[in-house]
């Protein structure tokens, strides 16, 4: 789809589905560069892609008590992963409390996919401690999309 | 494929002839889900159940589209009688009719109870089309067979191939251009059908239309066959002895039995002939042929509009797309007779051909097939059911394995000929499918599943491909019919494996879109009914249709359009709509409209963009919100929900009355008019329809407004004035000119609620100035005194508009566009006062407290 190597569109979506952060990266591996290889009509039918999995997603959240709920939908060669952050148990009573982390991609790799979830969890939890954030604030921090992009290159 | 390939007529002559074709008024019910108002669309978007009558129209397409076929066979001279009429043949006038056969008709089904149907059909075909198209083909198949060694490739998949399919796409390309045309000359029109699900609907019936005749199903075989004569005839018996031999010796398929029922028609002229005569041949008639003979009679003068009794013939509904894309090209090359497109009959001939049809479904062909169907079941099916046929089956199995296993010829137990891929209409696999089929025809859907059900396996044991693709298909499609409660288990177990493997048949092996698209198609239409969960699997299966034809044809935008509305069927549970697919349902929508653009059929994807619109409204996500943005331009989208309350014609008299008062100043009207030209000229170079006008229209008043604004402000100022100006029009250029971020539709909305806020700016100013008169201020204090009030005024404004809108958003989502623009439009001009002002500001000016990002690098 996106030439030799595959590329990745990863966002964090807020309880409003809202887009909270947004980054696109390509693959390291076999030689990838890391630089994501979308055609320019690709970007928004990514957006659009990750907008509609929410609707299996909520479907889906209900059935699984893991966070990580690997890939949920598929759009023509392009797969959705997801990842439901902690939100989850604390406020189940009302539905739109969920922070949840998308990844869209081109080849399905289920294990380095949940662990680059773990790396960015870990990553939005230290954002949530920040007194001056809260949830469902766009995260604009440079550190934060160093960190990410790190996570993706050791693990996408 | 020999027709002109010319473009879609646009001619007058067309509009005109496609008004007079029932075509439009027909599915008026439609109209109620097609509105395009966005608040309308506010709800269907969000998927309401479907009403009664859709769910009716779709029905009754699938249900006509599987109908018995009649030949039509005749002699010269009844066609001769027919010609007079001007009309060219008898089958051309009686076809119409068999659409819908008079009153009710009565059938009984394989338990012995009788069913009622309202609105049964017959199609008509001529005999020899049955002979010829198929024949065509298969010569050509031979040969390929023979080069390939392959033996699948059988005569009859060469005719189920994809050849219709363009056609279809290329008609409903032409209907969809007579609506843009529609719509472009009127605006109210795009309200009516002209959108929304009937092209889909349309482009199903079409591709319903012509099923080819192939050996895997019987559907197109003829059932029964009318052989007619006239009472001109020298000699009418044996003709139609002559007749009854040429239609049996006719080379038909060999799959194609000829023991159907037949069916004599002796016509009688009216106005020439003696009717004792006719009367006495009719009596020797039934002597010699039995007690299925009729005896129509018709007027042979032609019938002209102005007669007394004069009735337009019926147009035919289901023609096939090559038919009436022929039929559409004649028309528009000769444009004077296109009034005699629409022809005339006499009603006495109109209600004898109905009475005619209606006689030889109810008396002959209905207990015929009846009879038959019974005869089947006993004969065939039961056997096949007993223990005998499953000792036979079984045996069967065994000895066609070892035949393969000692690889003889595996056809020696099986009836099966692999050589023209088809099995003869005397073995009982041909004979069960056919039971089958007829028991579909008459809506006997349960038999017809436990029968399909059956063969499905036998034709499996005989590697007959295309035979199991075409049980697997009916097998799902009447499963669905007989309404029966889709459990999860039966969903994958049955449709989801079944389906995958009939298109798998059709593609891969036979490369059979057409069969594919059809099968697909129709079992999406039942999914989408069934509703809930397995709308999804409708949207799943129309997803995959959509595979089978790459690139942007009309076929294809409406398919994608239907994948989701059959998203939007599935609801969601509680008032979260939890579960439902909206947000899915909006993706295809503006996928779909894409597509339009692509088409260039504006109007269509307005109409989805008008569906998607209220999921998108509030995003943020920068692309897509840009991706809309464009699709809006390039559509030439506007809020039609805006256009009721906006006099366009009023706003800019007043605006121009307003200029005059103030003495006319020339300077201001400039930059108007070079705003008003800044605005014309980027956006609409492709697009011209009267939504642009309309948007240009607004963009004008909207301008002047501005600009009368700083009349406002007394002339004794003139530096004020100036500065007033300046500023003001700065920031209505700001607006004009940032197409990026913001539609100009959005930032031109409102015009008319801007009067009052206009009119509160006013009294601000005014109270300032007295204030400051009587104060005794100079001029640079005054100004500020005027601009602070400004400023509180617009505050208070705002704030209440924003406690107003919480309130409104419950009750209008396509309201918060506008407020969220006039909020902007507020905080902007806020923007340009506040820093003249900055010292006399309230801290409560300054914008909330936005913390750095660099603070929250504090947590790692």
């Amino acid at each position: 789809m996106a030439g030799s190597s595959t590329s990745y569109y990863f966002v964090i979506i807020g309880t409003k589905d809202n887009p909270l952060y947004e980054a696109e990266f390509g693959t390291f591996k076999q030689g990838g560069d890391g630089v994501p290889k979308f055609r320019e009509e690709q970007r928004h039918m990514n957006q659009f892609i990750a907008h509609s999995s929410l609707d299996c997603i909520e479907d889906l959240q209900w059935a699984s008590k893991e966070m990580y709920l690997k890939t949920v939908d598929k759009f023509n060669n392009t797969w959705v992963s997801c990842f439901l952050t902690g939100g989850k148990a604390a406020y189940t009573r009302r539905y739109e409390t969920d922070i949840k982390f998308l990844l869209v991609h081109d080849t399905r790799s289920d294990e380095p996919i949940r662990q680059f979830f773990a790396d960015v969890y870990d990553l939005y939890c230290k954002t949530l401690m920040n007194p001056f954030y809260e949830v469902n604030m766009a995260i604009r921090s440079q550190t934060f999309d160093q960190k990410i992009k790190a996570a993706a290159k050791k693990y996408l | 494929m020999a027709l002109p390939l010319e473009p879609p007529p646009r001619a007058r002559s067309v509009i005109g002839a496609s008004k007079a074709s029932p075509m439009y008024n027909l599915r008026s019910s439609i109209a109620s889900t097609g509105s395009t108002t966005s608040l309308a669309s506010l709800f269907a978007g969000t998927g309401a159940s479907l009403p009664r009558d859709i769910v009716d129209d779709i029905k009754s397409v699938i249900h006509h589209a599987f109908v018995p076929h009649i030949a039509v066979h005749v002699s010269d001279d009844v066609n001769n009688i027919i010609r007079e009429k001007g009309l060219p043949d008898l089958y051309q006038l009686i076809r119409p009719y068999g659409e819908k056969v008079q009153g009710r008709i009565t059938a009984r089904d394989s338990q012995g109870s009788s069913v009622t149907f309202e609105d049964f059909a017959v199609r008509f075909v001529r005999l020899l089309d049955i002979a010829q198209r198929p024949d065509r083909n298969s010569r050509g198949a031979a040969g390929s067979n023979l080069r390939n060694g392959g033996q699948w490739d059988g005569a009859s998949a060469e005719s189920m191939n994809s050849e219709e399919l363009p056609l279809v796409d290329e008609l409903l390309d032409l209907h969809l251009s007579h609506a843009e045309e529609l719509i472009e000359t009127s605006l109210a029109t795009e309200t009516e059908s002209h959108t929304g699900q009937a092209f889909y609907l349309l482009y199903l019936r079409k591709l319903l239309s012509g099923f080819p005749v192939t050996s895997h199903e019987t559907f197109s075989h003829p059932v029964a066959c009318l052989i007619a004569i006239s009472s001109r005839n020298p000699n009418p018996i044996d003709t139609l002895r002559q007749l009854y031999k040429s239609g049996a010796e006719l080379e038909v398929p060999g799959y194609v039995n000829k023991e159907y029922l037949r069916y004599y028609v002796l016509v009688h002229d009216e106005d020439k002939d003696d009717i004792q005569k006719s009367t006495a041949l009719f009596e020797q008639m039934k002597r010699h042929f039995g007690l299925h003979c009729h005896l129509l009679r018709i007027r042979s003068a032609m019938c002209i509009v102005s007669d007394e009794d004069s009735v337009p013939l019926a147009k035919s509904q289901w023609l096939p797309a090559s038919e009436e894309l022929a039929e559409l090209h004649s028309r528009q090359e000769d444009e004077i007779e296109s009034d005699s497109s629409s022809r005339f009959i006499h009603s006495s001939d109109e209600s004898a051909i109905k009475t005619m049809i209606r006689e030889m479904v109810a008396q002959s062909i209905i207990p015929f097939m009846e009879r038959n169907i019974a005869s089947w079941n006993d004969q065939i099916l039961s056997r096949r059911k007993g223990i005998g046929g499953r000792m036979l089956s079984f045996s069967r199995r065994f000895l066609g394995s070892t035949a393969t296993r000692s690889a003889t010829s595996s056809t020696t137990a099986s009836n099966f000929d692999p050589a023209t891929n088809s099995y003869d209409p005397m073995t009982p696999e041909a004979q069960m499918r056919k039971l089958a089929d007829w028991a579909f025809m008459l809506r006997d859907w349960k038999l017809a599943y436990d029968v399909y059900n059956t063969i499905r396996t036998d034709f499996n044991n005989d590697k007959a491909w295309l035979h199991v693709a075409g049980a697997q298909e009916m097998t799902v499609i009447s499963l669905l019919l007989t309404g029966q409660a889709i459990t999860p288990k039966l969903r994958t177990d049955t449709i989801d494996v079944y389906l995958d493997a009939a298109c798998y048949s059709y593609v891969t092996r036979f490369r059979a879109f057409y069969a594919a698209l059809r099968c697909l198609l129709v079992t999406v239409e039942l999914l989408r009914l069934a509703g809930g969960s397995s709308a999804e699997l409708a949207a799943k299966w129309a997803i995959k249709a959509l595979d089978l034809n790459i690139r942007p044809t009309v076929g294809r935008a409406l398919i994608s359009q239907r994948v989701g509305d059959c998203y939007a069927v599935r609801q969601g549970a509680g008032s979260g709509g939890w579960g439902g697919r909206r947000r899915k349902a909006a993706m295809w929508h503006v996928l779909a409209a894409d597509t339009w653009i692509q088409l260039g059929k504006y109007a269509q994807a307005r109409h989805c963009i008008d569906v998607a619109m209220p999921r998108y409204v509030e995003t943020e996500f920068v692309y897509i919100r840009r991706f809309l943005d464009q699709l809006k331009l390039d559509s030439g989208h506007v809020n039609l929900l805006d256009l009721g309350s906006l006099n366009i014609g009023d706003s800019l008299e007043e605006n121009s009355a307003n200029n005059d008062g103030a003495g006319g100043d020339e300077e201001k009207m400039d930059i108007a008019e070079a705003l008003v030209e800044e605005a014309e000229k980027p956006r609409f170079d492709g697009v011209i329809s009267v939504a642009s006008d309309l948007y240009l229209a607004r963009v004008r008043a909207r301008v002047r407004k501005y600009l009368s604004m700083s009349e406002t402000p007394p002339a004794k100022d003139p530096a004020q004035a100036g500065a007033a100006i300046a500023m003001i029009s700065k920031d209505a250029q700001a607006q004009l000119k940032t197409p990026s971020d913001e539609t100009p539709m959005q930032t031109v909305v409102g015009t008319t609620t801007q009067k009052a806020y206009e009119e509160m700016e006013r009294t601000a100013r005014k109270a300032a100035e007295s204030e400051a008169q009587e104060r005794g201020f100079n001029e640079v204090e005054t100004r500020e005194l005027v601009l602070q009030s400004l400023l509180k005024a617009h505050r208070a404004h705002y704030e209440a508009e924003a406690q107003n809108n919480l309130a409104s958003r419950l009750q209008n989502k396509q309201h918060i566009e506008d407020e969220g623009q006039r909020a902007k439009q507020h905080s902007e001009i806020a923007g340009t006062i506040a820093p003249a002002t900055v010292q006399m500001v309230s801290p409560r000016a300054q914008p909330p407290m936005d913390f750095d990002d660099t603070d929250m690098d504090l947590a790692f």
